[in-house]
Parts: structure tokens; sequence; C-alpha cells
């Protein structure tokens, strides 16, 4: 059985504002992802847009001001380095966009 | 620009993943109820399970990195932190009084740093009785100009 392989990043994008990065892979394969942009707020360090295929089903979540989910939906599987570019691109402006262009 | 500073876990570092893990959900059965329950609702717990799942089997390989994307970013980690930093590589330090007192620092100065190096994710305080014992520091640092 190939071996796990688990790579925990924190992607710094702005002194307030980062991307976690939660990868697991078995050998060659993919196993997980995930990809959560998070912005400081009055509240603290909250989620603002995820990216992630937990139990094979890669999907977007959107969160509120509060960090309380708001909208999700079925996505195709991402890439680090495509989330990374979009996350520079657009940053806090993620959480005002459409979520099916995500 | 890109900086990252990384760490490849040992033994230990992922024994002290899985204790602060169960320290912080009891069990990983309740961690999984907790995920089955919340899913997307608390990213953090999906997270900290497939963490869990994948740290419990044997063998597992484990890099930890931290990455500064732009130049602004990389204002967090000024002079002084990255000092502490190798302070804490170096030495196994008990406690932020013997970090301050190892670097020749005011201590406040110091917990401040601390504080944000851990906010960075480039160190864990760990709480010891009343005292707060930094660890993790990273093993290597590279720095890149993109094209």
């Amino acid at each position: 059985m190939p071996e796990l392989s688990v790579s925990l990043n924190k992607i710094w994008i702005h002194r307030t504002e980062y991307l976690k990065v939660v990868e697991v892979r078995e050998g060659s394969r993919q196993k997980f992802y995930s990809y959560t942009y998070t912005v400081k707020s009055r509240m603290g360090w909250l989620p603002c847009v995820r990216w992630d295929n937990y139990e094979q089903q890669p999907h977007v979540d959107k969160y509120d001001e509060n960090g309380a989910l708001l909208e999700q939906r079925p996505c195709r599987e991402k890439e680090l380095a495509e989330v990374v570019k979009l996350v520079k691109i657009f940053r806090r402006n993620l959480s005002a966009m459409d979520i099916s262009q995500l | 620009m890109k900086i990252e500073i990384l760490k490849h876990y040992n033994p230990e570092d992922v024994q002290g993943e899985l204790a602060r893990l169960a320290a912080r959900y009891g069990s990983l059965d309740g961690l999984a109820h907790k995920a089955s329950i919340g899913k997307c609702g608390s990213p953090d717990v999906v997270d900290n399970l497939v963490i869990w799942q994948a740290l419990s089997a044997p063998g597992t390989d484990v890099i930890w990195k931290v990455s500064f994307e732009s130049a602004e970013a990389v204002a967090k980690i000024s002079p002084k932190r990255l000092e502490l930093l190798e302070i804490i590589k170096k030495a196994r330090i008990a406690s932020l009084k013997e970090l301050a007192a190892a670097a020749k620092r005011d201590y406040k100065n110091v917990y401040d740093d601390a504080v944000a190096l851990e906010e960075c994710g480039l160190i864990v305080l760990e709480a010891n009785g009343r005292r707060m014992r930094p660890t993790h520091a990273a093993d290597e640092m590279k720095m890149t100009f993109e094209r």
C-alpha cells in the first residue's frame, strides 16, 4: 500500500488574509484537499471561501461575515496553483462573487 | 517574491500533533461524529479529522509549510522574530521567560513576538501549567524570485 503524505500549508496573501491548505496524498494520488481562504475580521480569523473534496465530492463553500456557512456548490476538482491564483487576484472580493464562478 | 518556511515532521512531532488533537476533540470517533453532523459548517473539524486519520497510519510523511506570497505579508516576520525561531530550533526552550532570557530581550516584547509567530503558523505555544512552551520551529527557509 502506498505511503500517505500530508502537506499542511499556510499561505499568507496579505497581513490579514491567508489560505489554509491541507493535502493528503496516497503515493501520487491526491486523496484529499482543502483550500480555505481565511480573513481577519473584528471577530478574529474567519473562513471566507473554501474548496475541498471531502468524501470525494469536490465543492466550494462560501461563508458569511460571521464565519457561518452561507452557500455550497459542487465544482470540479481544484489544484492549489489555480486556487492561489484566484485568491491573489480577487482576494476579499471573492465573498461578493457568484459561487458558481468559483 | 515568495518565501517558504518548511518543517518535516519527525515521529515526536507526529505524536505531539496527535496529542493536541486528542486533547481538543477527545477521540477520533467523536471527531468523525462531529464532522458528520457539522460537515462544511466547521472547516477545521473536517480538516482535523482528515489529518488525524492520516497521522494514525504508520509511516505517514508530514510536511508543514508557511509561505508568504507578497512583500507585505513577509513583513510579519521581522529579523527579531527570525532570531526567536532560531533559538527555539537550537535549544529546548521550556517557557517564554526562558526564551526572553536566551534572546536577551524584554519578556513583554518576546511574548508579543511569540504570539505573532504562532498566528503566522511558525511556532506552536503549548500550555504547560501556567507556562507557554514554544515548539515546532522550522527546518529550512527558501526564497524564490518569480519571473
